[in-house]
């Protein structure tokens, strides 16, 4: 007997998208994950702009992760004009990452994941036992928004981080009373990363690449080359590599490696660089007792847990590193060139990629964002993951599969800006 | 009318169309708030942390993104058959945004990126909502301020009438004490854009971008003029005023529809190509159709006015007698007509060409305002005035806000 289930809208996850799956017995014949999102053609609309305006423009393409979408294309017409910016340049746009890193982390856990395994409607309507984690989530969430405010202007498009430097430099103040806040947010932390410890995941594992960025010394954010377990290549090669291509049923494309498919986020860059963590977010992975390199995607929770607690403790850092001087951004000299960016956003790697002539326009203009890396990843998992429950009954199916889609954070939004549809 | 739930709650719906998510997420920061405001509303739909029950009848309905897919259209349609208040949340849904910047570039630019995809995915042009459906209120902002949002909800329980703001962000910027980005040479849009902002993109540093769309007596070609002494180039001028708001300052260039990048090459391409003709010449008739339809509709009430001035044009010949006595009746039917008739003539001004704009995209969009739709669309009880729409360009007003502040200087 062969039935058909078709999710459409699924909710708790960021943006749009559908799911279609036929199973016969015990074999799934059919599984089709794609976004459904209308198109926006960000790349289309790049095209004939000035360089520098770049930013403001795709920051636009996700609301979640806009910082460091915009971070990836200042640093994409950087490469490409030749600009080098200074160390305390470098260091608050570090902060303006991870403060958004903390921000969608604890967003993700609380309101998407969470409820799943609590056996709550949503976030608002987890009972009384749970008002501590809420109002924990809340905390972490405003914190994560205060960084990036204070620093980037604006708690979401950042307007203060421009090509060449910072329009805007916090006071010193500022950036003590962050190490302060921080300070105490690292309780809330921990007890995330322990709450996220305690929760069961399904028993299930499907080896596939890990791809994250790596740059020898730090937990990747910004910079570094593109690292798997079993190859390594410079962001510059990135499409010798990597492959897009697309499915009639998603308006996001799809990237393979060598027509394989591979995973990016939390997960790919702790498999990849555990070795970078700080302390406390070590001593969190050794107490939890999980063998690394973990191949559960359930656990993606669990590693965006461990980066929370790394961030907060990476924030506090750079915070006591940096003594902050007023400086202006540097000047641009446009030329002919193609300026190359990967960064590590919440989700994974992000790659902007822009050519651009003598008077400072873009003439090409090429973005791959997390989402429609993992895809195709997320897409075989929930082909793996389907017999084991299959005889659970329809609902339940629904409900794991759901679990599943949401470990991986998706962003739907993002994913699609390139592509799609027939007008008829 | 009595609620349509059981609680006193107003039942409050979040939906996005197309878009990035940043504004419902902009509502999800209000971090201090969110718990006591979810305590006194009755969240029915908010589809990023929540699943969705779609109740019949809603209060408030805001709505995130803007329409590029028919699947988009089917949701808007239905969320404003059942809301009694439309909120159009977001630059996307108020102005067009980002996106709706796609309007006035040549589409050779991304034909590359259209493929042919599923046939109810079908792709449309890039609108914001108001051309589709009612909008009874506006939150603009690329995200709106979080406090907006809260404001407008604590209005509302509270039974007041929210109302929206129009100066310029100049008015704002300068309460801030920033210094003028235009004397610092930058292409700042501050004094045609609406603020409400705070002015929070010049406090970091960066110009007015225009996200919130044009104030109500905005003049552009002064801007423009401006902008250009300051060595900007009129092109670039224009883009910059097109990214955020472009369709409220400007109509969209006729644009070709881009042929979709097949997917997988399919064998009977000759029986395929026909039919499609066979569509676009039905389409075609359709549209034609529409217009003769539209034509006759014209022509017969053009018959009406022409016989009622007739009978006009015999009237006065019977009241020649008594001069006096017609001028009594004209001056009751200024009073009829209006209290303050200076300001519904204002009015009158500002709203027809919006509405005829409004009308015309609609039709070449090829959807209508169903009158099932308009029946449905009870009117809200908050007792707010008809939907404000933002008046489009109005080179011959003289005094705009910038005008007024160069005259200061001076």
């Amino acid at each position: 007997m062969s039935k058909t289930i078709k999710l459409e809208h699924i909710t708790k996850i960021e943006g749009h998208a559908n799911l279609t799956l036929s199973i016969d017995g015990n074999e799934v014949k059919r599984c089709e994950l794609g976004a459904i999102e209308g198109s926006r053609y960000f790349e289309g609309l790049l095209k004939g702009r000035k360089c520098y305006e770049a930013p403001e423009l795709t920051s636009r393409i996700c609301g979640i992760c806009s910082c460091i979408h915009t971070m990836c294309s200042i640093q994409a017409v950087e490469n490409a004009l030749g600009i080098k910016v200074s160390e305390q340049t470098k260091m608050l746009r570090e902060l303006i990452v991870l403060g958004e890193r903390i921000r969608s982390h604890a967003t993700h856990l609380y309101f998407l994941a969470l409820p799943d395994y609590v056996g709550a409607e949503s976030a608002l309507a987890l009972g009384p036992k749970f008002k501590n984690d809420v109002l924990r989530a809340l905390r972490l969430t405003k914190l994560g928004n205060d960084i990036i405010s204070t620093i980037g202007g604006r708690d979401m498009h950042p307007v203060s981080a421009q090509v060449g430097g910072m329009l805007k430099i916090p006071e010193q103040e500022q950036i003590d009373n962050f190490r302060r806040r921080l300070q105490d947010a690292q309780a809330d932390a921990a007890a995330t990363a322990r709450l996220f410890t305690k929760l069961k995941c399904p028993k299930f594992e499907n080896e596939t690449e890990y791809f994250s960025l790596q740059d020898g010394s730090t937990y990747p954010t910004l910079y570094g080359s593109l690292v798997s377990q079993s190859s390594k290549f410079k962001k510059d090669d990135y499409l010798k590599y990597l492959e897009e291509y697309h499915e009639p049923y998603s308006t996001a494309n799809f990237v393979v490696k060598k027509d394989k498919r591979y995973m990016v986020g939390a997960l790919a860059r702790l498999n990849n660089n555990y070795k970078f963590l700080s302390k406390n977010a070590k001593k969190l992975l050794t107490d939890a007792k999980v063998k690394l390199p973990i191949m559960n995607p359930f656990m993606n929770n669990f590693a965006q847990a461990v980066e929370l607690v790394h961030s907060i403790d990476r924030c506090m850092e750079i915070c006591r590193k940096l003594k902050v001087q007023e400086e202006t951004p540097a000047e641009m000299k446009f030329r002919k060139s193609r300026g190359i960016a990967v960064t590590e956003a919440p989700r994974g790697i992000l790659i902007h990629d822009y050519e651009i002539n003598e008077k400072g326009d873009i003439t090409k203009a090429n973005i791959i964002t997390p989402t429609c890396q993992s895809l195709l990843n997320m897409q075989e998992d929930i082909r793996a993951f389907l017999p084991s429950v299959i005889k659970l009954g329809d609902k339940k199916i629904v409900f794991e599969i759901e679990k599943l889609i949401r470990a991986y954070d998706p962003c739907f939004s993002c994913s699609v800006h390139f592509l799609k549809v027939n007008w008829v | 009318m009595a609620r349509p739930n059981k609680s006193n709650k107003p039942a409050v719906a979040f939906y996005d169309l197309t878009g990035c998510n940043g504004c419902l997420l902009s509502f999800l920061f209000n971090e201090e708030e969110l718990l006591d405001l979810a305590a006194h509303i009755d969240i029915k739909a908010f589809r990023f942390v929540k699943e969705i029950k779609d109740d019949k009848q809603l209060d408030i309905a805001f709505v995130e993104g803007l329409v590029a897919s028919n699947d988009d259209l089917d949701i808007l349609k239905s969320v404003r058959s059942r809301a009694k208040v439309l909120v159009a949340f977001g630059s996307c849904a108020c102005t067009g945004c980002i996106p709706a910047y796609r309007n006035f570039i040549d589409p050779s630019k991304y034909s590359g990126l259209v493929y042919e995809k599923l046939k109810e995915l079908r792709d449309m042009p890039a609108t914001p909502i108001k051309d589709y459906v009612t909008v009874d209120h506006y939150i603009p902002g690329c995200p709106p301020d979080k406090k907006q949002v809260l404001n407008f909800i604590k209005d509302v329980l509270l039974g007041k009438t929210p109302v929206d703001y129009d100066k310029p962000v100049c008015f704002e910027c300068r309460l801030n004490q920033n210094r003028c980005l235009l004397d610092d040479g930058k292409m700042c849009l501050g004094p045609i854009t609406r603020g409400g902002c705070d002015s929070i993109c010049t406090n970091g540093g960066l110009e007015c971008w225009g996200c919130r769309g044009p104030t109500p007596d905005a003049n552009i070609p002064l801007i423009i003029k401006l902008l250009e002494e300051k060595g900007f180039t009129k092109e670039h001028i224009k883009q910059r005023l097109r990214t955020f708001a472009g369709l409220m300052i400007e109509k969209p260039p006729k644009q070709k529809m881009v042929k979709p990048v097949k997917i997988r090459p399919k064998k009977d391409k000759a029986k395929k190509k026909p039919a499609k003709k066979m569509k676009k010449h039905d389409k075609k008739m359709k549209k034609h159709d529409k217009k003769m339809k539209k034509h006759d509709k014209k022509m017969k009430k053009h018959d009406k006015k022409m016989k009622k001035h007739a009978k006009k044009l015999k009237r006065p010949k019977k009241a020649r007698k008594g001069k006096k006595a017609s001028k009594v009746k004209k001056t009751k039917r200024k009073a009829k007509s209006h209290p303050s008739r200076k300001k519904a003539l204002k009015k009158r001004v500002k709203k027809k060409p919006a509405r005829r704009n409004a009308k015309k995209n609609a039709v070449k969009k090829k959807t209508k305002k169903t009158p099932a739709n308009k029946k449905t669309c009870v009117k809200n009880k908050v007792k707010n005035k008809a939907p404000k729409k933002v008046a489009p360009k109005k080179p011959k007003k003289p005094a705009s806000f910038f005008s007024r502040m160069k005259l200061k200087k001076k």
